[in-house]
């Protein structure tokens, strides 16, 4: 049996079961209109920059129930004019392009970087306009990829009722004086396999920041469930993530539906929109582990 | 352990000093005092009530003073030769006693009721009148008053009637919640008979506890607070509840569409004891038990609430009085369903108040007053379930509360016609249990049991001293309350300066300033702001630091005597601290089993910021006589800022208002007819909508392609949208008619005269259209419509 109970809704059913004389309306929201929504994330790493470009569908307006469909994205704007700048006026216009894989299509704004490259330290700006949208634009500084010093603490195994597993640990300095945001990956690398053991990032959130630790040790853990009795590599990578791709991705994590709590909104830094023109960089960190 | 013995040592030390001092004080200023003193108590002729605010005073030497809550009065006057002494108070007729005051007098006075439509002007003088209180942000309502304001279902309540004073907003459809200068209900310090009520709602906010039946005196302060009170950010609510008729049995009894109530009081032992006890019980359950039956072939469901107030007095003679009053008061809503014999369901949600107080007032000597308290106040809120199918049983308990151990010793101190001394000491052992949860399946490993306790104790020392200046122009009320508020691994210390001060440019014409710091150990966490039961008190912890606020306001106050009209105008700027507020997303209202323990841990779930209130109020109040009533208007701003919520960005509060209306007339015809109307009008709340959706997607950084797996709501702003404007009018009328052994009251009332759709909530709904696809539309639920109602009431 479920045990879940839910009191809100069982509270909801009483209170409307109080409120037998109920009436309603269908009300109007003034000014309510359409707006562009951007997603693109860019990374001095990255050959080739995308950028999603949808739209939303206010109250009040019909839709196509097939949003979300993994083949049909029927919210998708394919006549946006999406063009990237960089501070000295230097900008590039994104060619849409369509890619059909076996398992998906994949509908964007391509920017081959080059002739235009994305430098850390730099920032950009991202402007969309497509007819009947009011056009969008959104900024963003590219963190940089500075050496946070990544030190192998060791590995520990817990073998308990729920689980059977191998704890990695890790800590990094940070970068005092700033607020800086980060998000950590990793994988194990086995007699020249590489790749197929990629390892769980726990312990702490997928994106966190110094909040508490400015220039301090930040410790993070990866959780292995193979028992590796053999020399191995552990390649860890750290991604520095800018303030809004940190906010924008934490909010999506959180967003929750529930009645009688507060709504979570989906961050967004696009003016005019929604979504989130996000930056980030990376260090890659290999460590040779004796079993 | 040993932080507590020192915190307790220190308190015996801190009680021994505090005692030592006092004895010095007294006898100092006694030594001092060689003019003449008239003390005594006022009370009501027929009954031997005792009334509170009643005015004393002395027309040659423009000086008085007034009742407190006790009925107790004590006026020191310079001149020891013969003086006239007016004791007034409205509905009363006015007591004029020329005396020789050779010597300090004891005079118990008993004041007669007037004609409902007498006009109470005695000569310009001798009401107290706005002009001439040192206080401001201070709205007295009489509990008659509440008995004329028409009200839904015509079921009188005490905080729909403050509800239409300036400066608290109208709250939302139906809610009795108090929102007192961009307050939260959860700041509002809800007194009666010196006992904390912690959740003053019956039926989710449609009615409070209090009918005012057996009340005596209701007083709420939005600013300016005396240094006597404080626990609490934005208003006091004070209510005293009646002592009982002294000289005869008498009672009264209603019956309305969804309650009933019968109120008792007499003498035990006649002008020494006497006891009330009132009760009022909803029968909608029992009423309609019968055709749920009949539909549903078995299921039971209802709703039911009940209070009941209580109180006995005994007099040991002119010095002593002893009171014991109590308050229960609980809510229930119940679903059974035993129709089968392999399924049987019982569920439930109940809540409930109670609150117990036991006080002994003294007289030291005709200027110390002194009242000695001992207070119990329960707060409990409780979900049930048991599903039991064939052999297998499924049950949960999930109950949340706070209980309140006090003692209090108040002093007050009539030292000469220009300093009214007041100081005290308060204790309170707070002990709160958030939440505490227990689930039992067929699976004893699926058992969960689970208990979270806090406990604080919260002392306040205080001291205040109203004073007059400049012949009785300058009136200053300098205070300071001193609050220790100790929990587990933590200590913290509260100063709270008060300040209030009025000066008279004129007769009947002051201009007044006040200046309040406050500070809140307690926290509501609450959802929705309306009042839900499930709303959870908490205290502060070392993580959660205490709520403050400081508060400075002015204004003017000008009486028109001849017509017994008063103006107040007043301005004032909040700025609240430390305020808490649900994180985005955290419910605690979903339980789940299968979770761990620290899930229903509260204080991982809140957040704290910062508030900022101003405005303006204006009230123009009649008070007696044919024709009575008032109109208030309220001009304001809250906004709030959390670093968790809004992404840190400033928002304003759900219930910040910026216009706020109301008219109250009364208006009788003759000794048998009275008519009563109330219009509201209230700018719409401030909540946030789901204004669009749109799919969001993870990005992920080893691939940088985006993964679209939901469609989210655009919110926008939070709070950017604001509900429809607030507006009713409400009529009754009232049908009087006095006989030798009763007096009946026939009330014919209508709520929500004109129909006005107002919005209670708002809420998305998907329409579906084979050729268009699928739209969102955003409706708003009204729940009460025109409602008509009758009522009879009677008193013997």
């Amino acid at each position: 049996m479920q045990r879940k109970i839910n009191i809100s809704l069982f509270l909801l059913a009483l209170l409307i079961l109080a409120l037998s004389c109920t009436k309603e309306l269908e009300v109007d929201i003034p000014n309510n209109d359409p707006k562009l929504v951007v997603h693109c994330f860019i990374s001095p790493q990255q050959d080739t920059l995308k950028a999603y470009v949808s739209k939303s569908r206010p109250v009040g307006e019909y839709g196509s129930t097939e949003n979300l469909n993994w083949w049909h994205r029927a919210d998708i704007v394919e006549n946006a004019v999406v063009v990237i700048s960089n501070s000295v006026g230097e900008s590039k216009t994104a060619q849409f392009v369509t890619e059909d894989t076996e398992y998906s299509i994949d509908k964007y704004y391509q920017i081959i970087t080059d002739g235009f490259s994305i430098q850390e330290g730099e920032t950009y700006k991202l402007s969309v306009s497509a007819p009947g949208f009011q056009s969008v634009w959104a900024s963003v500084a590219v963190p940089l990829a500075y050496d946070v010093n990544m030190k192998f603490k060791g590995i520990k195994h817990i073998d308990n009722e729920f689980n059977n597993v191998f704890l990695y640990s890790f800590d990094f300095t940070d970068l005092a004086g700033a607020e800086n945001f980060y998000s950590a990956s990793a994988y194990s690398v086995v007699d020249g396999w590489e790749g197929n053991q990629y390892m769980y990032n726990t312990a702490i959130d997928e994106y966190f920041s110094d909040a508490n630790f400015d220039g301090k040790d930040i410790g993070i853990q990866f959780v292995s469930y193979y028992d590796i009795d053999t020399t191995h590599k552990v390649v860890v990578r750290l991604y520095h993530i800018d303030k809004h791709y940190f906010t924008y991705s934490r909010s999506v994590d959180n967003y929750d539906e529930m009645p009688f709590s507060e709504p979570t909104p989906i961050y967004s830094n696009v003016e005019n929109g929604l979504g989130c023109f996000g930056s980030f960089t990376y260090s890659t960190y290999s460590f040779t582990i004796e079993p | 352990m040993t932080k507590w013995l020192y915190i307790c040592q220190n308190f015996e030390k801190m009680k021994k000093t505090t005692s030592i001092s006092f004895l010095i004080f007294l006898i100092t200023f006694s030594a001092f005092s060689q003019k003449g003193t008239i003390s005594g108590y006022v009370y009501e002729k027929g009954s031997r009530e005792s009334l509170v605010g009643v005015n004393i005073y002395d027309p040659i030497a423009r000086t008085g003073t007034s009742t407190n809550i006790y009925g107790f009065y004590s006026l020191t006057l310079n001149s020891t030769d013969s003086v006239i002494i007016r004791w007034s108070y409205v509905g009363y007729k006015t007591v004029e006693k020329k005396l020789l005051l050779k010597e300090d007098l004891r005079l118990d006075i008993f004041l007669e009721h007037a004609g409902e439509l007498e006009e109470v002007v005695i000569m310009g003088e001798g009401i107290t009148k706005l002009s001439e209180d040192v206080r401001m942000s201070v709205m007295e309502i009489k509990p008659k008053d509440v008995k004329m304001i028409p009200a839904l279902l015509g079921e009188k309540d005490v905080f729909k009637a403050l509800q239409l004073m300036p400066g608290v907003q109208k709250g939302n459809e139906g809610s009795s919640g108090l929102y007192v200068r961009g307050g939260g209900p959860d700041q509002n310090l809800i007194i009666l008979d010196e006992a904390v009520v912690y959740n003053a709602n019956h039926l989710f906010g449609f009615f409070s506890l209090f009918n005012g039946d057996a009340l005596k005196s209701i007083e709420l302060t939005k600013g300016g607070f005396p240094a006597r009170h404080g626990g609490r950010l934005s208003s006091v609510v004070e209510m005293t509840m009646k002592d009982g008729n002294k000289e005869k049995f008498g009672g009264e009894a209603g019956i309305g569409f969804i309650s009933s109530k019968l109120l008792l009081e007499g003498p035990i032992i006649k002008d020494k004891s006497s006891f009330i006890i009132s009760g009022r019980r909803t029968y909608i359950d029992v009423l309609t038990q019968p055709f749920i039956i009949a539909q549903t072939q078995g299921t039971t469901a209802g709703y039911y609430f009940y209070d009941l107030n209580a109180k006995v007095n005994y007099d040991f003679g002119s010095r002593d009085k002893v009171y014991l009053s109590g308050y229960f008061g609980r809510d229930k809503f119940y679903l059974n369903d035993l129709s089968s014999s392999e399924s049987t369901l019982r569920s439930g949600l109940y809540w409930q108040n109670s609150t117990g107080t036991l006080r002994w007032n003294h007289l030291f000597n005709n200027k110390l007053f002194s009242n000695a308290s001992l207070i119990f106040s329960n707060y409990t809120m409780s979900v049930y379930a048991k599903n039991e199918y064939n052999s297998y049983v499924y049950s949960l308990r999930y109950l949340s509360n706070v209980n309140d151990f006090a003692a209090k010793y108040d002093l007050h101190y009539h030292l000469s016609p220009n300093h009214n001394i007041r100081f005290g000491i308060s204790s309170v052992y707070h002990l709160f249990t958030p939440g505490s949860i227990v689930l039992k399946d067929d699976d004893p490993s699926n058992d969960l049991k689970f208990t979270k306790r806090e406990y604080g104790i919260e002392t306040s020392l205080y001291v205040e001293d109203e004073m007059k200046f400049y012949k009785n122009k300058l009136r200053l009320n300098p205070g300071f309350r001193l609050t220790s508020f100790a929990v587990k691994g933590e200590h913290y210390w509260s100063p709270e300066p008060r300040f209030s001060a009025s000066y008279m440019l004129k007769p009947d014409f002051a201009i007044k300033a006040s200046y309040a710091s406050m500070s809140q150990f307690l926290h509501l966490l609450s959802h929705t702001g309306v009042g839900l039961p499930t709303d959870l008190w908490v205290p502060s912890t070392k993580n959660i630091r205490p709520q403050n606020s400081w508060q400075v306001a002015s204004g003017i106050a000008k009486d028109f005597t001849q017509n017994d009209l008063s103006l107040s105008l007043e301005g004032y700027y909040k700025k609240s601290d430390n305020i808490i507020g649900y994180k985005e997303g955290a419910s605690f209202l979903s339980i789940d089993g299968s979770g761990d323990a620290m899930e229903y841990d509260w204080e991982r779930n809140i957040t704290n910021g910062q508030a900022w209130s101003y405005g303006a109020e204006v009230l123009f109040r009649k008070n007696s006589g044919k024709f009575s009533g008032w109109v208030g208007y309220t001009l304001s701003w809250t906004q709030m800022q959390f670093d968790e919520l809004n992404f840190g960005e400033k928002f304003y509060a759900r219930y910040d208002r910026r216009h706020d209306v109301s008219v109250v007339s009364i208006f009788r015809f003759n000794e048998d007819i009275s008519l009563s109307a109330t219009w509201v009008y209230g700018t719409g709340n401030a909540i946030t909508l789901p204004f669009a959706s749109f799919s969001v997607g993870e990005h992920h950084l080893g691939t940088n392609n985006m993964i679209y797996n939901h469609t989210v709501s655009d919110y926008g702003e939070k709070n950017s949208f604001r509900m429809a404007p607030y507006h009713r009018f409400d009529l009754g009328l009232q049908i009087h008619k006095v006989r030798e052994k009763y007096e009946s009251t026939v009330e014919l009332g209508v709520y929500n005269l004109y129909n006005r759709k107002n919005p209670f909530y708002y809420y998305i709904e998907s329409v579906y259209n084979e050729d268009r696809g699928v739209k969102n539309v955003l409706k708003q639920l009204s729940i009460f419509p025109i409602i008509p109602s009758i009522s009879w009431n009677i008193k013997f």
